[in-house]
């Protein structure tokens, strides 16, 4: 398969110059130098804990954030040396599902008429009766009878708004679509009906996502691939069968410990093997060390370089 | 044994300017001394109005119509104001989802702990703040004089939400009301702060109510589980009983649509249609809309919550007429 989007040694970085009370600037290195690629037809998951980067990475991909330096390539090219107008076609190649849905609906508008804006952005040609017809095609696509279009967003749940957040990104046609915690805020019912949607959508649409979330069991259902964000870095990636076979960083690691499943454990301490002490990001050498159970001396000097360590199995850690 | 609190048919309604709606709708439960009940169900099923309901936290439009809780032989839902006032924040205390928003920014955290112990016990100013700086060391926190003179924006959510443990612990509660604790944080804190909750509960011997959405917190902690649906308690039972023998279809239906770690899945299982809304009417069971099993009885008749076997009770006809 071949691949739609490729970054490479993509960083975005803040520049806190104006501090309260006063005192050198500080720089957040919210995403530092990661490089990766999403397949035609794939979904690639990115999962960490809040503040790890995984949202700026979303953005900084579809240049809603300008990225401090790399490159984004889709289909070759690298749309950040594009300017405004040249990157216009990419944006309809590229949308954004957000986490909530009223963030790209305006509350006095219909839903019809925020679905018909970026139609008619980037079809300015069409008719109207064209154009109603869309409309009515992508309503019954994500499950809604097509006289819903005349609602307005209060009148919907969140499940509802969230299918109709979908149902604008695809709007378009994309080829690559950025979903940012799409069900993170939807109760467990709502959460399956709209993750079993977005993967049909991808079946039939032929989709890529670049899929971020910080809940483990919802990437393992939707991913091909997974990547492990920490301190604006990828710390591993893999594919999703391996990583959850045979996931190799520590960090992964008790992540997947610290998830409480539904099922009666006997042993109650399972859920806390490993975590350790939450302290702050080392400033030297793997964002991880102060954390990690295997920290050894080279760990806090030295950042660890990326390593394969099965085909197509990436892992950023001194132990492998 | 005699529980420590024990609600009986619990109504609470809502004013809205189009009519009275019933958000919990005849609510029964029992506390064990020492125990750790989770109150589960989606948004909009009541849980949370429940826990305001007992502590009398309610705004202005809202109100209890029915019912009772007895806790040390008294109707907690009925004192007067200021016995209320006595009891929240003493003998029983709440947790609430986001502790931002619950801990005052202009005040230390010190203050604040000290500010909620002076009036429930009878210590002076120095020995309370020297009780804030242990309870916080329970709470595995480092450097606990320091944090008491901080501010809440000076610390992490995780640590927050500790903090806001050790306060609600201050007066040896005998009720702690958690609602959704750990919601809020991420799942390394989470499986912090539910330690800390499990350590505590046998430390202090607190009974708990756990209010939260995710039956994976459920799975960890609690002892005995209530599901809520729909301002009512559908099936209760014994956790492990709960989570290896569900009866009730909605929460089958809820166990199945959560993804799994550990296995390959094609399609979640999902429950058809959604929550209804506290403004709807529903004649017979409120489940039937949505259950696969309903019967021509389920939309006429509701059923009572009765029980299955030893300590698990179901609301449901199928299941009661021998149904699997």
């Amino acid at each position: 398969m071949s691949t739609l989007l490729e970054v490479k040694h993509l960083s975005k970085f803040y520049i806190n110059k104006k501090r309260i009370f006063g005192g050198t600037p500080e720089t957040v290195k919210a995403v530092n130098d990661i490089s990766f690629h999403v397949d035609e037809q794939e979904t690639l998951g990115i999962v960490g804990e809040s503040g790890c980067g995984k949202s700026t990475t979303g953005r900084a991909v579809l240049r809603l954030h300008e990225p401090t330096a790399g490159e984004v390539l889709f289909r070759g090219t690298n749309i950040l040396d594009l300017s405004e107008d040249e990157m216009r076609p990419y944006r309809q190649k590229m949308q954004m599902v957000f986490q909530n849905a009223n963030s790209c609906l305006d509350p006095r508008w219909t839903v019809e008429r925020s679905l018909a804006e970026p139609i008619l952005l980037h079809n300015p040609g069409i008719g109207k009766g064209e154009l109603d017809d869309k409309i009515d095609t992508i309503m019954e696509e994500v499950g809604f009878s097509p006289m819903y279009k005349k609602k307005y967003p209060h009148e919907f749940s969140g499940g509802q708004r969230q299918r109709i957040g979908i149902a604008k990104a695809i709007s378009v046609s994309p080829e690559f679509v950025v979903c940012d915690e799409p069900v993170s805020a939807l109760d467990v019912s709502v959460q399956a009906q709209v993750l079993n949607l977005m993967k049909r959508l991808k079946e039939e649409r032929k989709l890529s996502y670049l899929f971020i979330s910080h809940d483990l069991s919802v990437i393992r259902f939707i991913s091909d691939r997974v990547g492990v964000m920490y301190a604006g870095r990828i710390v591993e990636l893999a594919e999703t069968r391996e990583f959850f076979k045979n996931a190799l960083h520590p960090y992964s690691k008790v992540l997947m410990a610290a998830v409480p499943k539904p099922v009666i454990m006997e042993d109650k301490n399972a859920l806390y093997q490993g975590i350790g002490k939450i302290s702050e990001v080392s400033r030297s050498g793997c964002p991880f060390a102060t954390r990690c159970p295997h920290a050894m001396d080279i760990c806090r000097q030295q950042m660890p370089e990326e390593r394969e360590a099965a085909p197509g199995h990436k892992v950023m850690c001194h132990l492998y | 044994m005699e529980p420590i609190l024990k609600v009986q048919n619990l109504h609470t309604e809502i004013k809205m300017d189009y009519g009275t709606f019933e958000a919990v709708n005849g609510v029964d439960f029992e506390l064990q001394k020492g125990e750790t009940l989770g109150l589960v169900g989606e948004s909009g099923c009541g849980k949370s109005l429940t826990s305001l309901s007992l502590t009398g936290l309610l705004g202005p439009k809202v109100r209890v119509s029915q019912g009772q809780a007895i806790f040390e032989g008294r109707d907690i839902l009925h004192l007067p104001e200021a016995e209320k006032r006595a009891l929240r924040g003493g003998k029983i205390s709440m947790i609430f989802q986001e502790p931002m928003t619950a801990l005052n920014p202009l005040f230390t955290i010190g203050n604040q702990m000290v500010e909620m112990m002076l009036p429930h016990m009878k210590i002076s100013r120095k020995e309370a703040l020297a009780r804030a700086v242990k309870l916080l060391t329970d709470m595995g926190i480092e450097r606990p004089e320091r944090i008491v003179k901080s501010y809440p924006f000076q610390l992490s959510g995780g640590m927050l939400q500790r903090v806001m443990i050790a306060m609600s612990l201050s007066c040896n509660p005998r009720i702690l009301i958690a609602d959704e604790p750990t919601t809020a944080l991420d799942v390394t804190i989470q499986a912090q702060i539910l330690k800390l909750m499990n350590e505590l509960k046998e430390k202090y011997d607190t009974s708990i109510i756990l209010i939260t959405h995710n039956l994976g917190v459920v799975a960890q902690i609690c002892d005995r589980v209530a599901v809520m649906y729909f301002g009512q308690i559908v099936e209760t039972a014994p956790v492990k009983e709960l989570f290896e023998n569900p009866r009730h279809f909605y929460t089958k239906g809820l166990l199945g649509c959560i993804p799994k770690l550990d296995e390959d899945e094609e399609l979640l299982n999902t429950i058809p249609g959604m929550v209804p809304a506290v403004t709807e009417k529903i004649e017979g069971c409120s489940f039937a809309p949505r259950c696969s099993k309903c019967m021509e009885k389920c939309r006429h008749s509701m059923p009572q919550l009765e029980p299955v076997s030893e300590g698990h009770s179901c609301r449901c006809w199928y299941v009661l007429e021998g149904g699997k």
